[in-house]
């Protein structure tokens, strides 16, 4: 995960959990995506560029096309290369949209609902990140789609329902996340009405039983319930050890997340290569640390399937990674009701 | 992790029944299972909202 321009943003979202450097904007400078490029190449033989901010469209469309032309010339070997990008749309042009298109970027992005409940939390973008996704399908692309549950959206399952089905043909995902990792807890929403708000939006999903309706949120879920495997660290214990996030200056961190918080940091991109900075006994007792969860949580009926949660989010609010987790409650009951709900199909 | 499983029989019931979320679920579950794919190798979340994971 790479971050060009830290987590400078061009918004200034309420739940943002980049909240302590959002306004710091630098560019990452070419001589560390020179060096970024063939480290991340050589750990694998498939590799993933995951483009994340803040903001990464403010390094410009000149820092994209760098970056693709340093894979092209350090992937000597031929490996797949993926790259995905986490952008607000709002900065997505005609121009940008072709370049994403032509060298099959994935874009995800953020939509909190219609455009009221959208602009309370997202610095009244609405509209230039819809015209950004729709330069995305002009372009012959889907997006994928983040909902972010706050105190203001809370209360409408079924006009998140609405957006959702207005924008299917455009989203190739939707993923529902519970505010509940910032650091600015008055946008938090409350525990219980959050539990109701996935139990009905999951109700309105598995009544309308359209799959190509993707919501990411509850096909882990049953991909668990169902034998399977969740596939996403949020859900999964200790998988924090399979990623590493570099932001503008080459520091590392175990997950950008962290960026900028020394507990997390690993080294710099400039003093190491990468496969050395992730494989230094610092980052293995690093991730040992991350990985320690409570009692009640290793002892929890349901801990293959919600892993703890995420680190972070247990961090951040104790300082302690073997603290609880805040969506517990919410987690248990939901995955409760989705079993029972399934059982009265 | 046996106990808190939705049933195979309810799935298959449900399937029966038309269920089309339960069915592409079932098959996406066996086909990961059929597949050699290193699940450790990727995670949907930091896919974040840039679409469905590629191995999927």
């Amino acid at each position: 995960m790479i971050e060009p321009v830290g987590g400078g943003c061009n918004l200034n979202c309420i739940y943002c959990y980049q909240e302590p450097v959002r306004n710091r904007i630098q560019i990452m400078p070419f001589h560390i995506l020179e060096k970024i490029t063939p480290d991340n190449i050589a750990l694998r033989d498939r590799v993933k560029f995951l483009w994340h901010g803040g903001e990464p469209l403010l390094a410009g469309i000149d820092f994209f096309k760098k970056a693709v032309e340093l894979q092209k010339r350090f992937n000597q070997k031929g490996i797949k290369i993926i790259n995905s990008i986490q952008t607000n749309a709002t900065l997505i042009d005609r121009k940008l949209a072709w370049f994403f298109a032509e060298n099959d970027f994935r874009v995800g992005t953020s939509l909190d609902g219609s455009s009221d409940l959208h602009n309370i939390s997202r610095s009244n973008s609405f509209e230039k990140a819809l015209q950004g996704i729709r330069y995305i399908q002009e372009s012959g692309k889907d997006v994928g789609i983040v909902i972010t549950v706050n105190k203001y959206n809370v209360d409408f399952p079924e006009r998140i329902w609405e957006e959702i089905i207005e924008h299917k043909k455009i989203a190739t995902s939707f993923e529902v996340n519970i505010c509940s990792s910032t650091e600015l807890s008055d946008f938090v929403p409350d525990t219980e009405k959050a539990t109701i708000f996935l139990m009905q939006l999951f109700d309105l999903w598995i009544e309308k039983d359209d799959s190509s309706i993707y919501i990411k949120t509850f096909r882990v879920l049953l991909r668990y319930l169902m034998g399977g495997n969740a596939g996403d660290c949020a859900f999964e214990y200790s998988k924090c050890n399979q990623f590493a996030a570099i932001d503008e200056k080459g520091d590392v961190y175990v997950c950008n997340r962290f960026m900028k918080r020394d507990i997390a940091h690993l080294g710099n991109i400039l003093n190491q290569n990468l496969r050395d900075i992730i494989s230094s006994d610092k980052a293995k007792n690093l991730y040992h640390k991350i990985a320690s969860i409570k009692k009640e949580c290793r002892e929890c009926e349901w801990l293959m399937c919600c892993g703890g949660g995420c680190a972070f989010q247990r961090w951040v609010h104790t300082g302690r990674f073997d603290a609880g987790f805040p969506e517990c409650e919410l987690r248990k009951n939901l995955f409760s009701y989705i079993k029972d709900r399934i059982a009265r199909l | 992790m046996e106990n808190i499983s939705i049933p195979i029989l309810l799935v298959e019931k449900v399937v029966a029944k038309g269920g089309n979320i339960l069915k592409t679920v079932k098959a996406e579950v066996k086909q990961k299972r059929l597949s050699e794919i290193n699940y450790d190798d990727h995670c949907e979340w930091h896919d974040s909202g840039t679409g469905d994971c590629e191995d999927c």
